[in-house]
């Protein structure tokens, strides 16, 4: 092997070699080291080399060329070849990748992957310009969806310090380059389950709790997405309130805000996610729980074990249930068999004696405890009429000692009222888990009830806002009608039924926010519907309330834009449309 | 009344709509070539409602109230128009753009007017599985609720996009007439039954809650 100097080895770095001459040119030239002007090309290697003093100029072979004080090689150089643009910016890319890659704690498998990914996007060109990052991080998403592993745009993007919604834009437009179809949705499931293992409040803990705690917030998470929290919302916040809220139930002194910034959600949204998910397990405990009356935000934590465990129970009954029979089966044939929960309940040594007795309702012809729909809506009926034990009571005035005690929220607290309410016991008496650890595909899961099903949060939103206007409508003509001195009583009064008096109180709660707004009990809304009512304006479209649209159409379009055939008749059929609209 | 102000109060054609449910149009835009130079500046400084702001956009953007609509006016001649509930009144508000700049003392013209998009909404009444829509159509769809909480269906024929939103709101968007806009509804009505949430779980648990629902 032939060795060279250190000072000319040192001398040919990268940096170097981007100002130095081809090879073409040096032919004839000057030696940098020794001035002399005899620099030839060496038969042998084909190197350039100095005829006077050695100085090697041009070589495409760079090996253990460093020596030590004792003259032991040491350091190596490993390029071997020309370092062109090109190969510069394939090895700042491919050396930006690895770092982004290692950032996003990528596997070796999957840092490979996007390497390939962002090769085959670039044609093998990878590149060096702003939006390279941004596509190293879609290439990462990307491989991270198709693997169904945790990685949110949220999280990717922040590695590359952009906006996700410039990262989404990316990761389609490489989706659809590379023909990759629908990528699979983000793995909310996974996420919970990586937080939990990684997230120190949680990860910290033995392994029973452990285990308990993500079997609770795996369930959970499925329940919320069955429930309609998850679709069409970001998924991060509903992973922040899922685990708050196991968090709080498990006396874990970890809050809501600590969680969402862990995982990069939304604080102010978590907060509404955790909201709406205690909002629905209380909604859930009436339904499922014979003491459910007795829930309220307040208590449902410490209700909150038993009803995770029960509903595991339930979707486990149910999916026996739908490989016999559809849902409209299911829906007709409602019960369901409590024997499962109250036997493993009673069978534990731990429980209390009367809070056992809590559980016997009533045993069927059978023995069991298979109670029907109308025997369960009986059940959340008050103590009096359901004939609840002593321990009822007893559950009753712990309760209450509870409420007083304080509000949802505190870590200390919490563990004082579990410790009260004993039932940790009650949940600990069962060993199974859902079937949740098997990894459920989305249509899985979606077809395993839990014995509760809910509407969409905007839906719901929806649907009492078109109430409300409803109300309004119904308000307006009969101001209407009394000003035209018609007999308010041709107006047909509906049945008030104890919801619609719920929503008239929603009603007036909302007229209370804008009092400022009431002139003689009338807001802008109301001004709105009276004058579109007058201007014959169908029913049915005030009630989707598109205003504007309805007053540049109806109220503010004195131009007739051109003579209708049929436009007498419509007027007439207008004239009736308003005398059908006010009697 | 004109015409447009009738349609909510005419009974559903059934052989038309189908389903039972007629999008309402929500804006339409249309463009028109008035076929002239115009010297925005002067536009802007005599015509009212008018405003330009050459730093933030190329055109000079006026208002008229009736019908409620605003314009793009550009210095090559080429307007759009932007705002109105339906085909007529944005062909009446384009003439009227036009006659305001005819009246600043330019020649202008009426020339190849046209709808370039409609858009309008609907509410199907019933909560959508957003995610076995998109699993089910996933050549059609795009759901990515880390950007955008509605679905994104591209249907080819029509060459309409609809946004689908849990709550069984829909947007359809991209028509040139608003008989695309119709069948693109009557076309994905059947396949968002499909995804319908069943909702006699809720009422029976809230029955109550029967009136929401129907």
């Amino acid at each position: 092997m032939k060795l060279y100097k250190v000072q000319e080895l040192k001398s040919l770095s990268p940096i170097s070699l981007r100002s130095r001459p081809s090879t073409a040119a040096m032919a004839g030239c000057v030696c940098r080291s020794c001035g002399e002007g005899w620099v030839v090309s060496d038969p042998d290697t084909g190197f350039r080399v100095c005829g006077s003093c050695g100085c090697v100029h041009d070589s495409d072979v760079f090996e253990n060329q460093s020596f030590a004080s004792d003259g032991t090689p040491h350091g190596s150089l490993h390029f071997a070849g020309d370092f062109g643009y090109r190969e510069r910016k394939l090895y700042h890319a491919r050396k930006f990748i690895s770092d982004l890659t290692s950032r996003l704690g990528l596997s070796a498998p999957r840092a490979a992957d996007v390497a390939r990914l962002a090769s085959q996007a670039t044609d093998g060109d990878l590149g060096s310009g702003d939006w390279f990052p941004v596509l190293v991080a879609a290439c990462a998403v990307i491989v991270m969806r198709q693997h169904r592993s945790p990685l949110s745009l949220a999280e990717a993007a922040e590695a590359v310090s952009r906006h996700p919604h410039d990262l989404g834009r990316m990761v389609a437009r490489v989706a659809d380059q590379l023909g990759l179809g629908q990528l699979p949705e983000f793995n909310a499931v996974c996420l919970l389950e990586h937080t939990v293992r990684n997230f120190s409040p949680f990860s910290a803990l033995e392994k029973d709790r452990f285990d308990e705690i993500l079997g609770q917030s795996r369930f959970l998470l499925h329940c919320a997405i069955r429930w309609f929290l998850t679709t069409g919302r970001h998924p991060l916040p509903v992973v922040a309130a899922v685990l708050a809220f196991v968090a709080e139930v498990n006396g874990i002194g970890v809050g809501v805000e600590e969680i969402a910034s862990e995982i990069r959600a939304g604080v102010p949204t978590s907060r509404r996610r955790l909201k709406e998910l205690v909002d629905v397990l209380v909604r859930v405990s009436k339904v499922l729980l014979p003491w459910g009356e007795d829930i309220t935000v307040k208590n449902i934590v410490h209700n909150a074990p038993v009803l995770i465990r029960f509903m595991e129970l339930k979707s486990k009954s149910n999916k026996k249930s739908n490989d016999s029979r559809d849902d409209a089966g299911d829906l007709q044939d409602f019960g369901f068999n409590l024997d499962g929960i109250l036997n493993a309940y009673s069978g534990s040594s731990d429980m209390v004696e009367e809070e056992s007795r809590y559980f016997k309702l009533g045993e069927g012809d059978d023995g069991g405890l298979q109670l029907s729909m109308k025997e369960l809506e009986s059940l959340k009926l008050s103590a009096e009429r359901i004939g609840l034990s002593d321990a009822y009571e007893s559950v009753l005035c712990r309760l209450s000692d509870i409420r007083q005690s304080g509000e949802m929220g505190k870590g200390n607290r919490n563990k004082r009222r579990r410790a009260a309410l004993e039932i940790e016991d009650w949940v600990e008496s069962w060993h199974g888990r859902w079937e949740s650890e098997k990894g459920l595909t989305p249509e899985e899961m979606l077809e395993q009830g839990v014995g509760y099903e809910s509407l969409p949060p905007s839906f719901i939103n929806g649907l009492d806002l078109r109430r409300r206007r409803r109300v309004k409508i119904d308000a307006a003509k009969k101001r209407i009608l009394q000003t035209m001195k018609r007999a308010p009583v041709s107006l047909e009064e509906k049945p008030s039924t104890g919801d619609e008096d719920r929503h008239t109180e929603s009603v007036s709660g909302r007229k209370r926010r804008r009092r400022k707004g009431l002139i003689d009990g009338i807001d802008w809304e109301d001004c709105i519907i009276e004058l579109l009512l007058l201007h014959q304006v169908n029913e049915e479209e005030i009630e989707q309330g598109h205003y504007n649209r309805l007053l540049d159409l109806h109220v503010f379009s004195s131009t007739i834009v051109k003579p209708l055939r049929g436009m007498h008749n419509s007027k007439n059929h207008a004239s009736e449309g308003c005398q059908s609209n006010l009697t | 009344m004109a015409d447009q102000g009738l349609e909510g109060s005419q009974p559903v054609d059934l052989s038309k709509h189908p389903s039972g449910i007629v999008p309402i149009l929500q804006n339409i835009v249309s463009t028109v070539n008035l076929d002239c130079k115009l010297d925005l500046k002067t536009i802007a400084l005599q015509a009212r409602n008018a405003e330009y702001n050459p730093k933030r956009f190329a055109a000079v953007i006026m208002r008229i109230r009736e019908p409620k609509t605003t314009a793009l006016i550009f210095a090559s001649g080429k307007m759009v128009c932007t705002g109105a509930k339906s085909e007529q009144q944005s062909k009446l508000a384009a003439r009227k753009y036009a006659r305001i700049i005819q009246k600043l003392g330019f020649p202008a013209k009426f020339k190849d007017f046209r709808i370039q998009n409609i858009v309008g909404s609907c509410d199907v009444k019933f909560p959508i599985r957003l995610e076995g829509l998109a699993y089910a159509h996933g050549a059609f769809s795009s759901y990515e609720p880390e950007l955008f909480p509605g679905l994104i269906y591209r249907m080819k024929q029509p060459k309409i996009v609809l946004l689908i939103f849990v709550s069984g709101k829909i947007v359809l968007t991209g028509a040139k007439v608003r008989d695309e806009t119709y069948t693109a509804f009557e076309n994905i009505y059947p396949v968002l039954t499909e995804f319908r949430k069943i909702q006699q779980w809720y009422a029976l648990y809230h029955p109550f809650f029967f009136w929401k629902i129907l």
